[in-house]
């Protein structure tokens, strides 16, 4: 079932490449705060999986409002003239880095509960 | 139907996978797209490109140039023979011939004065003032005018009743032409009235010798030719 979601990303990809879907240049900045969005909310739920603290619905409202909030960030940042943009892109880039963090330290436990589960195990079998 | 949390989880990732992959696509076609473009980046060969471009541009404008100095004189020509014996004819020929010389439309040549404007030489003055402005070209332009000049170049630029002599920067622009130091003001008319004219003692070309601009004492010359004013003539607004 891992690959599931891997499958996905390679459809995406290919999807995109394939088909002749072009985003006009004055939008181009938004998609790019839109995938920095995306990308966070992806990480978020692996690690909120790992967490086992995972909600369906609140991880795909999470991946779509973020996505569009970002993008209406940078719109409205445009408008005034401040690089508002800039704000979303050091506040996506920090959880990021935090949630990659997280994802590390989860699997590292998860590896170590198993050794031990597994040395446990030996050692009742010995008793 | 209810599906276990480990399903759901599945799911979700595949469903939002699949729209982040498209996404981060078509990001990266677009940025491509944009670099083979040179718009964001404004590469060196697409510069290159646009100077090349304009060079030709330029090439073809001297092309069309010339092309109507040599129309205009053929039709002078027809003209004039079109006119044949008749009197009347010969006079409006000759009356049209003079207003044109004096709307610019047409080259001519003629006895006139050349005169000399240019920047101060590095005597440690002012640096403003020691610049030759639009204003300095525009005021002999003026005074050669009001001593009854009939036709005025500055620098092989015909001026007309709608040119304008005005600063651009460290240029003085002619009927949308850049032109810079030493100005070469040429205006055909009586030579020693225009010459007196200019000479005035404490007249316009001594100003400008207390400006400290370097000028030349107006020469007079019996045929100075001039070429026409070539830009298009357009009179929208007058009836």
């Amino acid at each position: 079932m891992f690959w599931l979601p891997v499958v996905g990303l390679v459809v995406g990809v290919a999807l995109g490449l394939v088909t002749n879907i072009t985003v006009p240049v004055a939008l181009s900045s938004y998609l790019s705060i839109a995938i920095l969005a995306a990308l966070d909310t992806v990480l978020g739920g692996i690690r909120a999986s790992l967490e086992k603290s995972f909600d369906g619905a609140v991880f795909l409202t999470g991946f779509f409002t973020n996505t569009l909030v970002a993008a209406l960030l940078a719109y409205i940042g445009n408008q005034l003239g401040v690089d508002l943009y800039l704000a979303a892109v050091v506040a996506f880039g920090v959880r990021l880095f935090n949630n990659i963090a997280s994802i590390r330290r989860g699997v590292f436990l998860l590896l170590r509960q198993r050794k031990l589960n597994r040395e446990n195990a030996a050692g009742r079998a010995q008793l | 139907m209810i599906l276990n949390t480990r399903t759901k989880l599945t799911l979700s990732l595949t469903a939002v996978s699949v729209v982040l992959g498209l996404m981060v696509s078509l990001g990266y076609r677009q940025t491509e797209l944009s670099a083979r473009l040179g718009s964001l980046t404004g590469s060196l060969a697409v510069n290159k490109q646009l100077t090349q471009k304009l060079s030709s541009l330029q090439a073809a404008n001297q092309d069309a140039e010339q092309q109507l100095a040599s129309v205009t004189a053929s039709l002078n020509k027809y003209e004039a023979q079109s006119a044949g014996s008749s009197d009347e004819l010969k006079q409006l020929q000759t009356k049209i011939q003079d207003e044109r010389i004096l709307a610019g439309t047409t080259p001519v040549h003629g006895p006139g004065v050349v005169v000399t404007l240019n920047d101060a030489g590095t005597t440690g003055i002012d640096i403003a003032s020691g610049i030759t402005h639009d204003w300095n070209v525009r005021s002999v332009v003026n005074e050669l005018f009001t001593a009854g000049a009939e036709a005025v170049t500055i620098n092989g630029v015909r001026v007309i009743a709608t040119s304008a002599v005005n600063c651009q920067g460290p240029t003085v622009t002619v009927n949308g032409r850049q032109l810079a130091a030493p100005f070469e003001v040429d205006a055909i008319g009586d030579p020693t009235t225009l010459k007196k004219a200019l000479m005035l003692s404490g007249g316009i070309l001594d100003a400008l010798r207390q400006q400290g601009l370097q000028v030349s004492t107006p020469q007079a010359k019996s045929d100075i030719q001039m070429p026409a004013y070539t830009s298009p003539l357009r009179a929208d607004a007058g009836k």
